[in-house]
């Protein structure tokens, strides 16, 4: 039965139109991307007990806020250990151990919260799900690069503009499962979960019956491969164990892991950042519609700058982000003492997309520096920078705020420190991009004799 | 080769199909959120 499953059964047949093959990726990076919106079953899931307030044996925030930790941090784990894995078995067994995985942790992290015994939703969600979500990110990354050797950009792009268009399809979800099932005993979470469970795996499975792999050999029709070397494109392939022997790896490690710390710290604050700046002008309701505008950049960026990087290239696309993204956060203090808010909204929505950008690029910038045929692989190793950068960014930008407030700085001043300190991590990720330099020749890896 | 065509055919419906099934959901979940950023411009 689950020959199905197989990467031989995959193989498009002629005239097979590789447009079929984004809603598949998207399908499931669309579903994964649920993880961004997670918080909101923080709150009814500390009154599970209480049920209108929170009672004493009710769960903490703190404890609650590990659930998606952990779940970023098993991603990490699991597209670097499982990577070479989802190479082997192909995209649609990835596809579908993805589905299993996430769909299954939600039905687990259901019977925790039934039985409120919250190491069970830690295993669910956090364990089981944070598999599928690794799985899930790097299953189709190799596929639409292949389909798509003319545009790669553009194609991982569209896959992990999904990612972030996730959590705007489960925020609203939650909320909605979570009013129809709420009752005088209960807040409906669990059957929430079972319910999302059942109904992500459903969505999923789109992805893994239509997933297809071209043929060997296979290119676009009146697509020719540069004949002139590109610079930084290579020609050769690298193994997933010989890229991380290389420095080039490192410094795309280090790219991925500022963008993102520079990015996920602010994110994260972007509600009080912009009601402490702009007081009394600017509402909660308000601020939640800032944060909103910033996930629609985010996602949008992810699309728009990836695809723009089939034109600028890798590298300067690169540049872009770090140098403008620094020249950016430099500046948001001044528009803060400007009182200019629309100027402070216009900054940080720019930002935004290129943090999403930084994400949705980096698969092509893989695929340029280390060639087509390892590079899910490699990409799951590398986004371990992701889960490092999920633990630092927040941590980084809640202590030194802490630490100045502590220190007599207004809340409002405190901020701006931060965004001093994001320009700095930019301008670093920034001497990191531009030492990234083509891999030698004895990593790649050799042709078998024809 | 593919074994399976039954599933996916290769035709402009099937292509319909697939990004309308991935279309609609996130159509949904993108104007809720333009109403929610709506609220900061007024």
């Amino acid at each position: 039965m689950f020959q199905f499953l197989d990467r031989e059964r995959t193989v498009a047949g002629p005239g097979f139109n590789r447009w079929l093959v984004p809603p598949a990726a998207l399908s499931i990076h669309l579903a994964i991307g649920q993880v961004y919106a997670f918080s909101v079953f923080n709150l009814p899931m500390a009154r599970l007990l209480g049920i209108n307030h929170s009672a004493a044996t009710d769960w903490k925030l703190t404890t609650l806020g590990w659930i998606f930790s952990f779940a970023i941090l098993i991603l990490g784990l699991s597209a670097a250990f499982g990577g070479k894995w989802v190479e082997r078995a192909g995209p649609r067994k990835a596809m579908f151990a993805s589905a299993v995985c996430f769909s299954g942790g939600f039905l687990v992290a259901a019977l925790g919260v039934a039985m409120h015994d919250i190491a069970i939703v830690y295993l669910g969600y956090g364990m089981l799900g944070g598999i599928g979500l690794g799985l899930g990110y790097v299953a189709p990354v190799k596929t639409l690069i292949t389909w798509f050797p003319d545009r790669p950009g553009m194609a991982t792009g569209m896959a992990i503009m999904g990612f972030g268009g996730g959590a705007m399809i489960g925020s609203p979800l939650s909320v909605a499962l979570m009013a129809h099932f709420q009752s005088a005993t209960s807040v409906g979470v669990w059957q929430t979960f079972v319910v999302m469970g059942l109904v992500y795996f459903a969505f999923m499975m789109l992805g893994v019956v239509t997933v297809r792999v071209p043929a060997a050999g296979w290119v676009p029709e009146g697509y020719a491969a540069a004949t002139r070397p590109q610079k930084l494109v290579t020609k050769g392939n690298v193994s997933a164990d010989n890229a991380i022997k290389t420095r080039q790896f490192y410094f795309l490690w280090m790219v991925l892991f500022l963008n993102v710390t520079a990015g996920i710290g602010v994110l994260g604050q972007a509600s009080p950042m912009i009601q402490e700046m702009f007081k009394g002008r600017i509402t909660p309701v308000a601020a939640g519609g800032f944060v909103g505008l910033l996930s629609l950049f985010n996602m949008g960026g992810r699309f728009l700058w990836s695809s723009a990087s089939d034109y600028l290239g890798r590298k300067p696309t690169y540049a872009i982000y770090f140098a403008l993204g620094a020249a950016l956060y430099a500046c948001t203090p001044t528009t803060g003492h400007l009182g200019s808010v629309t100027l402070f909204v216009l900054a940080y929505a720019v930002i935004m997309s290129m943090y999403g950008g930084g994400f949705a690029t980096i698969p092509a910038y893989l695929r340029d520096i280390f060639g087509t045929d390892q590079v899910s692989a490699i990409h799951g190793r590398l986004l371990t920078a992701w889960s490092a950068a999920g633990l630092a960014g927040p941590v980084l930008v809640n202590y030194i705020r802490e630490y100045q407030i502590g220190h007599g700085v207004a809340p409002a001043q405190a901020y701006s420190f931060t965004m001093y300190l994001m320009a700095g991590l930019l301008v670093l990720g920034f001497l990191s991009n531009q030492l990234i330099t083509e891999v030698e020749a004895r990593f790649h890896t050799r042709q078998a004799a024809a | 080769m593919d074994k399976d065509p039954k599933i996916s055919k290769n035709t402009p419906f099937a292509l319909l199909l697939d990004w309308l099934w991935v279309g609609i959901p996130l159509a949904w979940g993108v104007s809720e959120t333009v109403l929610k950023a709506k609220v900061l411009f007024r």
